[in-house]
């Protein structure tokens, strides 16, 4: 990976009225990654991602694509860009193929590249149906197709698994995950849902009311997020009792001992083996993966920025 | 802009356009042939093209432009479409004005069936009832000139019916105004003021003072260039949410 950015914000503001949906925001997406945009419904990313296409104005700040300032060169800022925002906008009259035509007329790509991008996203065999045909997953391929179209180095995917059932999501995961490599492409994804994101991103920024929370590799992130090692002992006090000396907050909760803990397996091997060691049972245990929005309360709760 | 334009027919495909296209000239066929068979028409090819033409311009030119100019705008309104086609490398402005050329386009068309509709519809009601045949040569290129010349004229209202339609996402905001428009014109039209009134230029036309119908023309056609490229650029720096 390159230390160039695929996308970088300089103090990105947005108002609405006296509502500010994003304050002073500073991106950078490293070239060549994926970029996990994380945060709760309502933190200001689809008004970011909306900046960085140029649907929106900022009131302060700018926007560079791939080394292009968006306000002095939007046209070729824009010209490395593919994009699905919200939910997938397609013409339900029109066919898959006659949807990648009207966009493909758009930007100017050659036909045979609709053939390409039907061919990567699995749609070949029902490009001639109607979309309004088509189940939400198709549609979502299909809008990840029409942004595959003339090979962009940039995709931005505004929460492009919503709504999708499990084999959806999978499939759409695992087409994400390939975009980098066989594309070239730098992808920058938002979502409000750690665990789709954590399987697909290396690089990530979690923001809430606007504002950058966190911003790095996504391993930190969760590094420093704070798991829950839940165990079933044949005595909870005395082995609440021997973490509580250990230094660990645990308490019961539902019949088992709750205990904060890094999510890395060796720090829980450890407490685990501590236990074992002392001469506990252990007929039960489970690492608590950090939710979002755990992640999110943590960080909150913390007033911590690392806007970095 | 050839391929802005080819991308909006394209959308256009298996959607309500075509009725539009072909409903209201089939309408004025209809009309015409039942009003030549009736006996109550005047007995003048020229004089009956004329009243046909008067129907068009003064109350069906003005709702065709509203009807199509709104279902334009709902292909991407109603797809939020405006999210990936405003965010292509092509100027805003241009992608916003491909769609009222597209409008000016289309409406160009159904003038043409509006004249074949007109002239056949003379033909059959003749054809129909022989006693009430019309009289004189069939007017070919007065009335081709007629509705080139309306054509023309509208382009203000086209541009005004666009600009709505593109910026209210609601169907009802550019039905309203058409309406409204178009019920104005009716009540303004003996007016002064009425030479002026967008809705009311391609029934202008038809003016017998030389003066108005040139000014119609100029206004109508002028009048909707103008606005047609600054009501782009204004919704091109608006925000599409």
């Amino acid at each position: 990976m390159t230390n160039r950015c695929a996308v970088r914000t300089q103090s990105l503001s947005r108002k609405y009225g006296s509502f500010i949906a994003v304050d002073d925001l500073n991106l950078a997406v490293p070239a060549g990654s994926i970029f996990g945009f994380l945060g709760p419904n309502g933190a200001g990313k689809t008004t970011t991602i909306r900046m960085l296409l140029g649907l929106i104005r900022p009131n302060a700040g700018s926007v560079e694509i791939n080394g292009r300032d968006l306000a002095a060169d939007r046209k070729d800022a824009l010209a490395s860009v593919g994009a699905i925002v919200e939910t997938p906008t397609l013409y339900g009259n029109l066919t898959g193929r006659e949807n990648l035509k009207s966009a493909a007329l758009l930007i100017d790509c050659p036909d045979n590249d609709i053939d390409r991008v039907l061919e990567i996203v699995s749609l070949v065999r029902v490009a001639d149906k109607r979309v309004k045909e088509y189940s939400l997953g198709m549609r979502q391929r299909l809008a990840l197709a029409r942004a595959l179209l003339g090979s962009p180095k940039l995709l931005i995917l505004d929460e492009p698994t919503n709504g999708l059932d499990p084999s959806g999501i999978a499939d759409m995961r695992t087409l994400i995950r390939r975009l980098p490599a066989d594309f070239g492409a730098t992808v920058l994804l938002s979502s409000h849902i750690l665990v789709e994101v954590e399987q697909i991103a290396d690089h990530c920024a979690l923001i809430n009311h606007g504002k950058t929370l966190f911003q790095g590799r996504l391993d930190d992130l969760i590094a420093e997020a704070k798991a829950t090692l839940a165990i079933q002992s044949a005595d909870a006090q005395r082995t609440i009792s021997f973490l509580q000396s250990k230094g660990v907050a645990a308490e019961e909760k539902n019949g088992l001992v709750e205990a904060p803990c890094a999510f890395d397996r060796r720090e829980c091997a450890a407490l685990l083996t501590a236990i074992v060691t002392d001469g506990q049972e252990i007929s039960y245990f489970e690492l608590k993966r950090p939710s979002l929005e755990n992640l999110f309360l943590q960080m909150t709760a913390r007033g911590e920025t690392n806007p970095s | 802009m050839i391929n802005l334009l080819r991308s909006d027919i394209l959308k256009l495909k298996r959607s309500l356009i075509l009725l539009l296209i072909f409903g209201v000239p089939l309408m004025l066929f209809i009309v015409q042939t039942a009003v030549i068979t009736s006996g109550n028409a005047p007995d003048q090819w020229r004089t009956v093209a004329m009243s046909g033409g008067a129907i068009w311009a003064y109350f069906l030119l003005p709702m065709t432009a509203t009807a199509m100019t709104a279902l334009i705008a709902q292909v991407e309104h109603g797809t939020r479409g405006w999210s990936y086609c405003l965010a292509t490398p092509r100027a805003k402005w241009m992608t916003l004005l491909s769609k009222s050329a597209l409008a000016v386009s289309l409406m160009a068309v159904v003038s043409v069936l509006i004249w074949c509709a007109l002239l056949l519809g003379g033909t059959a009601g003749g054809l129909i009832a022989p006693s009430e045949a019309l009289k004189g040569g069939i007017p070919f290129g007065f009335l081709a000139i007629l509705l080139f010349k309306m054509w023309l004229a509208s382009f203000l209202v086209i541009a005004i019916q666009s600009i709505i339609a593109l910026r209210f996402e609601s169907f009802a905001v550019a039905v309203v105004a058409g309406i409204s428009g178009t019920f104005v014109a009716v009540v303004a039209t003996s007016a002064k003021m009425g030479v002026y009134f967008p809705w009311l230029l391609p029934t202008n036309i038809l003016a017998s003072a030389p003066d108005r119908a040139v000014q119609a023309l100029i206004t109508g056609f002028a009048g909707g260039l103008i606005l047609m490229i600054a009501g782009s650029f204004w919704l091109a720096r608006r925000d599409w949410n």
